[in-house]
Parts: structure tokens; sequence; C-alpha cells
């Protein structure tokens, strides 16, 4: 019963169009045993589970349940094999109780509210949870509803549970809690998987780490036998070089200064803490991190689209001598200031593209109340759209056709190229590579040192650490909301940065 | 592909319009045009129900006579611009005499006369042509009064009646009235009603309730209620649904109707009903155009050239007696023995009536209706002007 | 007090035909389906609903007719013409993936239309006023209560002597709240309604839900429209008198928040604030003003239920949005 095989994938690989999400993978998942499977963004983790819970199927390879080969095409599917996802985005009816949710979808014949309010409480007994059957969703805190769902899955007799990224959202307290319960069940004998990326945490609570990069499986290891770094190598892999031009700009200036930046999301949940550098206008400056690490957050922060609970953010507008807050003021008013924003979202149009107008249109968009009479002036939009269009050999039949219908990495192209036209002082990017073949990356690349050799403070937000080591001057690494480090790019490793971003390290380079 | 076979079937539908219009325009040579602009269509088995009925009739008379005539009807227009374009298309498609039905239509219509001041225009229960100063506009209505006297008459000796066998006290003879608007064409309608009601039942009181439209048929059912709940056990109605008809029965009471003929739907309830037959005006307006005799610019039909009627008496729950009260009240209307509005039958504040509590400061013609003690209503212009409130006779709200 | 009384008594009757309209309509919206067309339903529900009486009495001649079939013969055309539109409205929105509230005007426009030429079409044969005979009427407006209930005072007019529907009416608001509250069935139906990603990760048939809601709650909806034609229209055909009657059901919904329970007196209040004005006569208080009081009303209601924020008196939080599992 201990240990035996409860899972067994043999060459799975999966497709989304031209993207290989998975590639070839083995993997095999115990009774009694709990298995981290660990890997950076986009390696194929959730989708891997997803094909286990039922929600994808496999293009190629084979699933077995207890040395049997089965097949897994619906969520029912998977319920019946035992296999239960708690997802991380819970699927819960907000205006129903616990009890509720966990009945839904059950083929019991009558609504036994009071009978159902037993089971779960044994449940919740065997495995050390805490819930109350009758309270409704709205009023739980998020440790709760991970728990309902959790609790939904025991209920309908799960053996294999699937938790992805199950403490991205609680508290250290919490995290020990959950840890607890899921000690239980491996005593219980249930086969657990883990999908996360904090390298502390699988170390606490994992037997074995199954890691994947990149779509491909790397191997499995158990967790007494390896340590952070190995992890770490195992992750990130191996140094590549790119061959970025980069020149140095002499005569670097304080553009901005943030000094212990903290803000909170709507959930009260800590996103940057305490969060203090300083970016320079000639300089290309990295932020490195996993995802979810505040990123996003601090972009946000600095160009006056999120609430910030302390800290401040000074500008030093080039040829001044002063020092201006930018917390507080209107994004409107930041932007006015010279700081200029491109951020390439996940849909790639939610950050002020306009999907069905063409590009002078979405050029119009930043400049529209600048005319002097209630009639629109195409002139200088429809210039610069041209512009972009030859410049960034952007790949559109004409300037009016509508921007969603190009491809992502024109798109790409054409907000980059808008906020560049706008001669910012400061260009805050972030992913504004992401998805894109090699020659476009490329030109923008290009196009980010070209306004760093003018003296424009550069924020460059990436995934790609290989990229970063050879594009920025500096590298500020984030991890869990804090400065992880800030190291000179030139002097440093991807090792050392893989290291920071899953751990609080304490390097600073200026 | 797609395109050219859509800009095919534009053209093509444009094409048959073309030739719509033409195959209409192609025998204008001989046959006389009548257009008719209404509010609505017949399925309001009412109002515009009631005037195309007359129009067919006349039609259909005069063509039997030898003439040659062909109508032509606009439907459902509204009382807005686009009323001057309806009546510009009848027009111009050769309409030598285009008839309006409904009051609001009568400043639009004016504007199409004057592009086209060879036509004849009329626009019906309205009154501005004896003041507009276009020699070819025209206004006609009826004497509704006079109907509405008689029906009184059939209400008022079923009131006695229910007196009579013990079936209500003699202050309990309450008439309840749904009114559309507290215009005089429903002031002096009602009026009439009741005189004619009281003057064969003279404990008969009267309330009224305006509903604030000439056709809502949740409205006039629950005003109809409302009135029952207060006491009336006679529901009389100038509006345009059965609905007061069908809640009358519902609660035991009786019924006389207006525009069209009720007691099919509430033959326990409805003795008869109060309406405006055009025929004949329509038919002789038109034969004296085709003629040469020309008509006069305002004409107001009366009982007793049958312009004003009223529908066939229930008589299996009419009181005895009522044909005859009914025809003796007709004859003495038609000789002029009797007037309708005969100031020593009624009072208004407790006094004599003057012209000034009477006249409706609306009516384009203003004038002094008062002769030999009675207020002469439907002379001076043949839309009504009688609004004077008479003792008697409560308002429960009004609605303009 | 004799004036509340009646009012009250007479709100009852207009009363019940929004019932049946707003249940309908609620039960549509539970399961996260907007369905503007109830206007065109009720138009539909109406004048099947007495093409069917009337054909019904036609055919066995008026003297043989039943009065009690005759209610059925009617409430079952009614509601297939209101399933059949519902169910027409159902393969657009969530087979094709139309737009909700574009597709439920286009029912409304289509329901309106059919009805109206169902009425003149029917006209036309009979060659005068669509009604039906006066046995039927009384059957349709008898008040199944015993005379001694009728007599007690106030409550008597008011609660006992209204017709058969309004009975059925509370019956129906009754269920569908024990349905909603207490029934796996309908647990699952509102987990649809309000969050289709859920219910659709536990297994439940999210189109089998929304279609049947739908089609019910359109049938339920067009008997309202029959009632309104039998009760206060007179079991006579006229035109314009279900304009506006669906409208007041969808105003009525967001008014009851959705809850059945809430329906029985929101509806009688509606009633009372739509004939009001004829007999509570306030002075300075002019008679277009009354006529808008039941959609002043509505506003007001949805003001405060939004500043209180309370979570269960929200909308199905997926009202009136498509669900495709492939945008998960």
């Amino acid at each position: 019963m201990q240990n035996s095989s409860a899972i067994e994938l043999k060459g799975i690989t999966k497709r989304f169009g031209k993207v290989v999400a998975n590639d070839s993978i083995n993997l095999e998942i115990r009774r009694g045993e709990i298995l981290s499977l660990l890997g950076e963004n986009g390696s194929g983790k959730t989708t891997l589970m997803n094909m286990l819970s039922g929600i994808y199927q496999p293009d190629e390879g084979q699933i077995y349940a207890d040395g049997k080969q089965i097949s897994i095409t619906s969520p029912k599917d998977a319920f019946s094999y035992g296999i239960g996802m708690i997802h991380q985005h819970y699927h819960l009816v907000d205006v129903f109780t616990a009890a509720q949710n966990i009945i839904l979808g059950l083929s019991e014949e009558k609504l036994d509210i009071k009978n159902t309010n037993e089971k779960v409480k044994e449940i919740c007994s065997k495995y050390g949870f805490d819930i109350n059957p009758t309270m409704k969703v709205y009023d739980m805190s998020v440790s709760q509803k991970q728990t309902v769902e959790i609790v939904k899955v025991l209920y309908r007799g799960a053996d294999i549970l699937i938790l992805d990224e199950p403490t991205a959202v609680l508290t250290p307290q919490e995290t020990e809690k959950l840890f607890d319960v899921l000690r239980n069940m491996k005593k219980d004998g249930k086969a657990i998987v883990i999908i996360t990326h904090k390298l502390a945490e699988v170390m606490a609570i994992s037997d074995k780490v199954a890691v994947l990069r990149k779509g491909k499986y790397i191997g499995t290891v158990n967790t007494a036998e390896t340590n952070p770094q190995k992890l770490t190598d195992m992750m990130v892999g191996h140094s590549v070089t790119l061959n970025i031009d980069r020149p140095k700009y002499d005569n670097v200036k304080e553009r901005i200064v943030i000094n212990g930046l903290t803000c909170l999301d709507q959930e009260g949940i800590t996103k940057l803490n305490n969060v203090s550098f300083t970016a320079y206008g000639g300089e290309i400056l990295g932020v490195a991190g996993i995802a979810g690490s505040g990123q996003k957050e601090l972009l946000e922060c600095m160009t006056g689209l999120y609430p910030i609970k302390s800290g401040s953010i000074k500008y030093i507008p080039p040829e001044e001598d002063k020092e201006i807050e930018l917390v507080g003021l209107t994004p409107k008013k930041i932007r006015s200031l010279g700081v200029g924003m491109a951020f390439v979202p996940e849909d790639r149009l939610g950050m002020g593209l306009v999907g069905s107008m063409g590009m002078t249109n979405n050029m119009m968009l930043r400049s529209w109340k600048s005319g002097k009479t209630p009639f629109v002036n195409k002139k200088a939009p429809e210039a610069l759209a041209k512009k972009i269009w030859d410049d960034l050999e952007v790949v559109t039949p004409s300037t009016s056709f509508p921007v969603r219908r190009m491809s992502g990495g024109n798109i790409q192209k054409v907000l980059v190229g808008r906020e560049i036209a706008a001669m910012p002082n400061v260009l805050l990017t972030a992913y504004a590579v992401r998805g894109l073949d090699i020659n476009t990356s490329y030109t923008i690349y290009n196009l980010l040192t070209e306004q760093k050799m003018k003296g424009v403070a550069v924020v460059y937000i990436g995934e790609e650490l290989d990229v970063l080591l050879e594009l920025c001057d500096r590298i500020l690494v984030l991890c869990g909301g804090e400065v992880s480090g800030i190291v000179d790019a030139r002097n440093t490793t991807k090792e050392e940065i893989g290291l920071m971003m899953t751990s609080i390290g304490s390097k600073e380079a200026k | 592909m797609k395109k050219t076979l859509a800009l095919v079937l534009a053209l093509l539908m444009c094409l048959t319009s073309v030739f719509a219009q033409g195959a209409s325009d192609a025998d204008t040579s001989k046959t006389t045009k009548i257009g008719f602009v209404v509010i609505g269509d017949e399925n309001d088995q009412g109002y515009t129900y009631n005037f195309m009925n007359g129009m067919n009739a006349a039609i259909s008379q005069l063509k039997s006579e030898g003439y040659d005539v062909e109508l032509s009807v606009k439907r459902n227009i509204a009382e807005d611009a686009g009323c001057v374009d309806a009546n510009l298309a009848l027009a111009a498609e050769g309409c030598s005499i285009i008839f309006n039905n409904s009051y609001g239509f009568e400043q639009y219509m004016q504007q199409a006369a004057d592009e086209f001041p060879q036509v004849k225009f009329i626009s019906l229960t309205n009154c501005g042509s004896q003041v507009d100063g276009r020699d070819n506009t025209y206004n006609a209505f009826a004497r509704i009064y006079e109907g509405r006297y008689i029906a009184g008459v059939a209400a008022g000796m079923k009131l006695q009646q229910l007196i009579d066998n013990g079936t209500i006290k003699a202050d309990q003879a309450v008439i309840g009235y749904v009114g559309a608007f507290s215009f005089a064409e429903v002031i002096s309608g009602m009026t009439s009603y009741y005189l004619g009601a009281r003057s064969v039942c003279p404990s008969a009181t009267m309330i009224v309730q305006f509903v604030g439209s000439w056709g809502d048929p949740t409205l006039e059912a629950e005003a109809a209620q409302a009135l029952i709940d207060q006491g009336a056990v006679m529901i009389s109605q100038h509006s345009d649904n059965t609905t007061p008809a069908t809640t009358a029965q519902k609660n035991g009471v009786f019924h006389t109707g207006y525009n069209n003929d009720m007691t099919a739907v509430a033959p326990k309830a409805s003795l008869l009903s109060c309406k405006i037959d055009w025929t004949k005006y329509f038919h002789d307006f038109i034969k004296n155009e085709l003629d040469g005799k020309g008509n006069p610019s305002d004409y107001c039909g009366t009982y007793a050239n049958g312009e004003i009627v009223v529908t066939e008496l229930n008589e299996a729950i009419a009181a005895p007696g009522t044909k005859e009260a009914m025809a003796k009240a007709e004859k003495a209307i038609a000789d002029g023995s009797l007037q309708v509005f005969d100031l020593s039958t009624f009072t208004i504040g407790g006094k004599t009536a003057t012209n000034a509590d009477m006249y409706d400061g609306f009516a384009a013609v203003k004038g002094d209706a008062v002769k030999n003690g009675a207020f002469l209503e439907s002379t001076l212009q043949s839309a009504p002007y009688f609004v004077g409130q008479i003792d008697g006779i409560k308002w429960l709200n009004a609605a303009y | 007090m004799n004036t509340l009384v009646t009012l009250i008594a007479a709100a009852g009757t207009f009363g019940t035909v929004l019932m049946f309209g707003t249940l309908g309509e609620i039960l549509t919206e539970k399961s996260g389906n907007l369905n503007l067309g109830v206007e065109g339903i009720v138009f539909m529900g109406g004048a099947f609903g007495l093409a069917g009486a009337y054909s019904y009495e036609a055919l066995v001649g008026v003297g043989s007719s039943n009065g009690l079939i005759a209610i059925i013969v009617a409430a079952i055309s009614a509601f297939l013409a209101g399933a059949v539109a519902s169910a027409l409205f159902s393969f657009l929105t969530i087979t094709l993936r139309a737009n909700q509230n574009v597709t439920g005007l286009a029912l409304t426009i289509l329901g309106t239309g059919v009805a109206k030429f169902t009425g003149e079409y029917m006209r036309h044969k009979v060659g005068g006023f669509v009604t039906l005979s006066n046995p039927l009427k009384e059957a349709f407006t008898f008040v199944p209560m015993p005379n001694f209930l009728q007599n007690i005072p106030i409550i008597g007019k008011i609660l006992f002597s209204q017709s058969i529907f309004f009975y059925i009416a509370i019956i129906l608001a009754v269920a569908m709240h024990l349905f909603f509250q207490k029934t796996k069935t309908g647990l699952y139906l509102r987990s649809v309604g309000e969050s289709p990603v859920t219910a659709d990760a536990a297994g439940i048939n999210m189109v089998k839900y929304r279609y049947l809601a739908t089609i019910i709650g359109g049938g339920i909806s067009a008997i309202g429209g029959m009632v309104y034609v039998m009760t206060t229209g007179g079991c006579t055909w006229n035109e314009h008198s279900l304009a506006g009657i669906g409208w007041l059901a969808v105003a009525l919904v967001i008014f009851c928040m959705w809850k059945p329970l809430n329906v029985l007196w929101g509806a009688i209040l509606f009633g009372a604030l739509k004939i009001m004005y004829m007999r509570v006569v306030l002075p300075f208080f002019p008679t277009e003003l009354y006529k808008i009081l039941p959609y002043v009303v509505t506003v007001i209601v949805l003001i405060i239920t939004s500043m209180r924020n309370s979570r269960d008196k929200q909308p199905p939080a997926s009202l009136g949005l498509n669900y495709f599992r492939e945008d998960r």
C-alpha cells in the first residue's frame, strides 16, 4: 500500500498551436508521498496537471493508474479515478455555503444538508482542518476557501491530490497549517503533488522533487539528497550567449529614487515590502523574479495605477535639480512628467490598445487631448503610425487595420513603439519580448538600448535570465515582494540570480 | 461574390419600388383617387375601425352609383412630421381629396395643403379650417351629444327599472364614466349622456374617472373597477377598448359603449353603444366634389341624418319601454322641441349657467352659443366646445 | 379605509399577471440567462392563450364548453407559445452564443409581432371582436373561495376574492422558493447562474440547465399574458393591452432581488402603483408621475441594494454572460 505507484505518465506531449507546452514527459506519482513539481513560469507544470484533471487531453503519450492504462476526458472522469485538483483560482460559488459548494455536482438523490455537514466534520477532524460548513464563501478568508476546495476533493473520495501553487496567497502560519494537513494525508496513504516554485517550501514539505524546464522533463530527485542550489541549476539550466550589443553610457544620472515602497492588494496581501532602489538615466535596470514576485505591482505603483501603503517614489527630471514625489499623483500627471510605461500583459491588448482600432487610431488615443479644436487631427498620429510601421517592420496591411487581428509580436511592437515615440524620460517595460521570435526581440533590445544612450532611464522586467544578463547594466531581483539583491549584470551569473530569485539574499551592487 | 449579389439585390429592390410607384400613377387619368391618412389601423376595432367601415361603405356606394373612385390609405401614421409626408405622398400619388382622421393631424395636414392648393384636405374631429385662411381645408364631425343623449336615455331607463324593482335605492343610481381626457369632446359627450339619463331617472348622479389616454385597456378596466367600487351601477366610456364593458359584466353592473357595438363582448352588461357613422358624410362630400358642387368648410353630422347613431339595443337586458323612450327623444331632438343643453335642466355651481361657464376657451371659433335658454353645441363649429362642469357630475380626477 | 382595501384588491388582479411574468423570468435569470424578450413572450402568451380557449370553444360548441378545460387549454397554449419562443432564444444564445441583450430585444419585437398578427388573423376570421362566451368568461374570473371567506371584512376582499390564477401564482412562488433553497436541482441551477466555471468543473451539465430554465421560465411568463387577457382584458383581444407588462416584470425581478417569495408582495405593490392614481388622488401630483412610479421605485431599490452591497441580494453573478468552456 505504501509508496505504490498511483499514477504514471509516459511520454506525455501537449501542443497549443506551434507551442509545445509539454514535451515527452515521464512522471511517477506514488501513494504516501508528497511530490513537488518544480519549474519556472511557462515550464509546463500546470498544463501537465491539467491533463490529469481532465481539462486537457494529451496529444501523445499514455497515462497509467495502478498499472492500467486509462484516459481522462473530463473532470468527472478524473474524479472517478480518485484524482482531485485544487486550482490556483478557486472554483467556488460565492453566495453558497461551504457545504453547498462541497456537494455541488454530486449525483446524490436528495439534498441532505445535515448529512453533508456530518461528513464534512468527519473529514475535517481526520486531517486537522477547521471549517464551518454553514459559513458563506464570501465571508471566508483565502485560506479558508482553499480548505473548502480541499475538503471538496476529499469528500469525493480523492486519493490523489494535486495542489497548484497552494501557498501563493497564504501567510506563513497558514502555510504551516496546510503542511500539517498534508502530512496527515500522506500518512493516510494519499498521493500528493504540489506545483510550486518556492524552493524553501519544496525542501520543507516534499519527499521528492520533479523538475520541468521549458516543457521538458529534467529529472526527479529525493529531497533529502538535494539542496536549493542544485534545484536552481536544474530549473534554469546553463547560460546561453545572445550577443546583444551593450554600450556603456557615461554620466548616468539619478532619475527615479524609490524608498521603502510597500503596497497591499485588494485582499490585504502584501505585494511589495519595503522596496528601495534607484533607477539611473542612461542605464537599463533589469528586474528579475519569479512571476508574481511583485514586478507588475512595482510598475503600476510607479505609474500611479496601484494604491501605495507607504514609501516614496521620487522623480528627478533631467536638467533640473528638484525632486518630484510621484506617490499620490494621477497617472496622467505622471505621464506628462515624462514617465512612460509599456506593459505587455498576457492578453496583450489589455493595457492601452483598442483591438478594433488600427495603428493610427491607437496612436491617437494618447494624443487626443492635445488637439485645439473639437475635431480630431489625424495627421500627427498617422505619421507616427507610419514611422513605427517602417522602423519596427510591423506586419500589417495598413495603419487602419484592426490591431487585434495582428499577430502577438506585432501588437507588442506597436505598444513599445508607441511608448518610445512619446519620448519619455523614464521608460518602464514589462515582458516586452514575451512570445516574440528572435529577430523581433533583437529589434526591441536595440530600441531600448537606443533609448538608454539618449539618457533615458529604462527599466526592463523580463523572464529570460539570459537576456537580462546581456541587455541590462544592473539587475534588481525581487523575491516575494522584497528586494533580494541588486547586482552588476556584467559581473554576475545565472546561478547567482536564480538563487536570489528563490530566496532572499543580501547582495547589493551600485 | 457576396458583394455583387448584395448590390444586385439592392438594385432590384430600388427598381421594383420605382415600378410600383409608376403603376399607381398609370391610371390617374379618369379615376378619382381618394386618400385617407389614419392613426393606427382597423385592428383597434374602435376609432379607426369605425372610420374605415364608413369610408369603405361610402366608396362602394359611390361605385355602385357609377362614380369611378379609388381609395388609397396610409395607416399607422403618428401625430408628428411623418403625417406631413403621408399627406404629401397621397397628393403626389394623384389623390384629389385627402381625409385625415385624427385631431392631432391637422397642423401637419395644413402644411401639405399649402403645397397642393388644388387638392382638398379634410381634418376630421378638428376645427381649424374656418379660421386658417385656406380655401382647400375642411373639417367635419358629428353631433356626438345627440347620440350620447339618446344612449343616456337607455341607460336612465335601466337605472329607473333597477330602482323600481328594488335592486337599488334611488340615491344609488350612480353612473360611472370612463373618460379619456378632460377635453371638450369628452365633457360634452358625458354631460349630454348624463342629461339624457337624468331625463328619465331623476335621481341619477355621475362620477367620472379620466384615464389619460384614448385607449389603454388596462387603465380603462381599472378605471371602470374603481368607479364600480365607488358605487357605479352603469358604466359608460369615451375610450377605445372593450375592457370597461367586460369589467362591468364581471361585476354584474351595466354598460353603454363607444365607437363599436360591445354587446358581443359583454352580452349581460352592454345595452348599446354610441358611434359616428361616417358613410353618409364621406359619400356626400366626394359626390359633391365630383359633381362640381363644392362643400362647406365645416360640417357636423346629425342624429337625424343617421350620422351619429346608437347601435342596436340589447333587448335581452334593456328595461321595458326603452325603445319607446329613445324614439320619443329622437323625435323631439329632430323637430327642435328638445334641446339637450337646455339651461333649465341643469345648474353649474348651484346657479344657472352662463356662456363663459360653458364655452371652451381652446375652440378655434369663439362665440356665444347660448340662444333661447339653451347652449347650442356643434353649431359654431363641428368640433364640440361644451366644457361646463354641471352639478350632479363629480370629477374624481382630471387628465390632459 | 375602503379605498385602501379596494385598491389592494384591484392591485391583486393586475398583480397576478405580474407574478407569473416575474416568476418565469426569475427562473430564467437564476440560470444566468437574461431574457429581455419577456415583453414579446407575454404578448404571445396572451394571444395564443386566447386563441387556444377560443378554438376549444369553437370546436365543442358554445353550449358544451367546460370552464375548467378551457382554462387548462388556455394555459397550455400560452405555456407552449412562451416555451417555443424561449427555446429559440436559448438556441441563439446558448448554442450559437449570440449576445443575450440583443437577442432578447429581438425576441420582444418578434413576439409582439407574432402575437398581434395572430390577433388580427383571428379578428378577420371571426369578423369582429375575438372573445369567449359568457360562461367561459365567468369561469376565468371565477373565485374559488367559499362565500364565508369572501365575506370576512377587509381580508376577505383582499385575499379571498381573487381569481383562481392568483392562488396558483402564490403556490408557484412558494414552490419556486422551495425549489431553489431546498432541492439539489435548484442548488445546481443557482450554481450555473452564479459561477458557470465552478458548475462546469463540478460536472454539472450547464447547457441542459440553462435551456430548461429558460424554456420553462418563458412558458410561465407567457401564462401571465394569458391571465391578463382573461381577467383584466375580459377574455377579449385588445391589441395594445399587453404592452408594457413584460418590461414591468423585468423591473420587478430586480425589485424582488431574484427571490420568489418577494414577488408575492412586490407584484401587488407594482399593481397598486399602476392604478393608484385612479383611487388615491394627491393634489398637485400629475397623472404622468403616477405612471412612472413602478420604475422609479425599482431604480431606488437598485441604488439602495448596490450601496449596501450585501452579497446575498445581488443578481446571479453570471447573469447575461454566455459561458464557453474554452475560455477558461
